[in-house]
């Protein structure tokens, strides 16, 4: 019986660490790609929302470089904050940007007087309103590529693009309308950061001797 | 012996148009124009706006470093969300700013009553609809060749000469708003601040400040 008792207890201790070590290298596998990717992100560290005193504004622009492919998806979420519906969905924009085109995110509670969906000027299909809860809010910023692999290019006439947070620019504030003042924020992850990847800055990006560094931080 | 002469004539005559041929190929090479999207020559800004309350402002230095052309012309598109030209005339605006100049650059709605060529000769405007415009900003060189080099051959006394490319000038702006001259810092990418040591065999500067 003992016996018996040690070989069921021992094999099933087999079993978890196999079934353990299959989660966790599921889960790994699942990350190299997900959420916590950095090659997928963009992040600013801080936005707030209080109500009738200031809100968070995002202005998200493709600036059509070389190494840019005409379409990129983004989705752009507020963390830490109470949004409405306080859900996945709720915290977040989700947009494709195309070349030279500009977006606007504001991040602001639901009660406000001008910024909200009825208002005609916040309801193109270039602005995205994420809505918080009527008391006072703070988080951060994260945006995450739609495109799970965007170290892979697609080749465009000779040219590597990419669909990567990298190729956009980011600029945002904290704003108080009351006095027309606030603070810039800081997004680190896109264009202003960026590094271009080997093989482009081998080929088509490469530097040129005395002249260019060829692709490496920022754009140039 | 006449028939070796023409024979040893032709053989030149070839030789010499393949010796031309070769340098003119070597020549457009050399002068090969630049891709205006390319990363490398481009100075971008994120996000600009105008309406009735506010403007954009944009400074424009040429810091007269070594290897700086001392006239460097550039051309600013001011894009809006629907990729139209904010500008009424549906212009990008372009100017030529020399060594240790400070140029002004007004992003403005019709009828300012004070941001307007009158009050400010000496700025540059690009002047648009009274309503709220928005968009992204893309500055690109005037010359077609930004890396040929300008003025006295190497080894001479720097007269000014040197490349004719933007990314080597510094770009400062704000959005203002007018009843409070408040405002925020924009944000420009490919300047001389975001610049790093040229490739090289010696690693000479010779782009940007670094």
């Amino acid at each position: 019986m003992t016996i018996k008792k040690i070989t069921t207890s021992f094999l099933l201790a087999i079993f978890l660490t196999v079934f353990q070590n299959a989660i966790a290298w599921s889960a790994e596998v699942t990350g190299m790609n997900g959420i916590g990717s950095k090659d997928r992100r963009a992040l600013s560290p801080y936005a707030q929302v209080v109500p009738n005193d200031s809100y968070t504004f995002i202005g998200v622009s493709h600036p059509s470089l070389t190494t840019a492919l005409t379409q990129i998806g983004v989705i752009l979420e507020v963390r830490n904050m109470s949004t409405i519906p306080n859900n996945a969905a709720g915290r977040a924009a989700v947009f494709t940007i195309g070349a030279g085109e500009t977006h606007r995110i504001f991040v602001v509670n639901v009660g406000h007087s001008t910024i909200k969906s009825s208002n005609s000027a916040f309801a193109d299909s270039k602005t995205h309103l994420i809505f918080t809860e009527n008391s006072a809010q703070f988080g951060n910023v994260s945006a995450m590529s739609v495109n799970q692999h965007p170290l892979n290019a697609t080749p465009v006439r000779g040219v590597d693009k990419y669909a990567n947070l990298s190729q956009l620019s980011m600029w945002g504030v904290v704003f108080i309308p009351s006095s027309s003042t606030g603070f810039s924020m800081e997004f680190v992850g896109d264009a202003h950061d960026s590094t271009v990847t080997h093989p482009v800055s081998s080929h088509s990006l490469r530097p040129e001797s005395g002249r260019t560094s060829g692709a490496g931080r920022g754009i140039n | 012996m006449k028939t070796g002469c023409l024979s040893k004539l032709f053989s030149f005559i070839r030789f010499f148009i393949i010796c031309l041929l070769v340098i003119i190929s070597l020549t457009h090479e050399a002068y090969a124009d630049i891709d205006p999207h390319d990363n490398r020559h481009l100075v971008i800004a994120p996000y600009w706006q105008s309406d009735s309350t506010s403007y954009s402002f944009i400074a424009v230095t040429h810091p007269s470093l070594s290897d700086m052309a001392s006239q460097i012309g550039l051309t600013i598109n001011v894009t809006q969300s629907d990729l139209s030209a904010f500008a009424t005339n549906g212009e990008a605006l372009s100017f030529t700013i020399s060594a240790g100049a400070t140029e002004r650059v007004f992003i403005v709605r019709t009828g300012h009553s004070i941001i307007n060529p009158t009050i400010i000769p000496s700025g540059h405007f690009i002047v648009g609809p009274t309503s709220y415009k928005y968009g992204n900003i893309t500055v690109r060189n005037v010359a077609a060749f930004p890396y040929n080099r300008t003025g006295n051959p190497a080894g001479w006394p720097s007269d000014g000469d040197g490349w004719r490319d933007i990314t080597m000038l510094s770009f400062f702006g704000g959005i203002i708003f007018d009843h409070n001259t408040t405002g925020f810092a924009m944000e420009f990418i490919g300047d001389t601040q975001d610049s790093t040591t040229t490739f090289s065999w010696n690693q000479s500067a010779t782009s940007g400040v670094n």
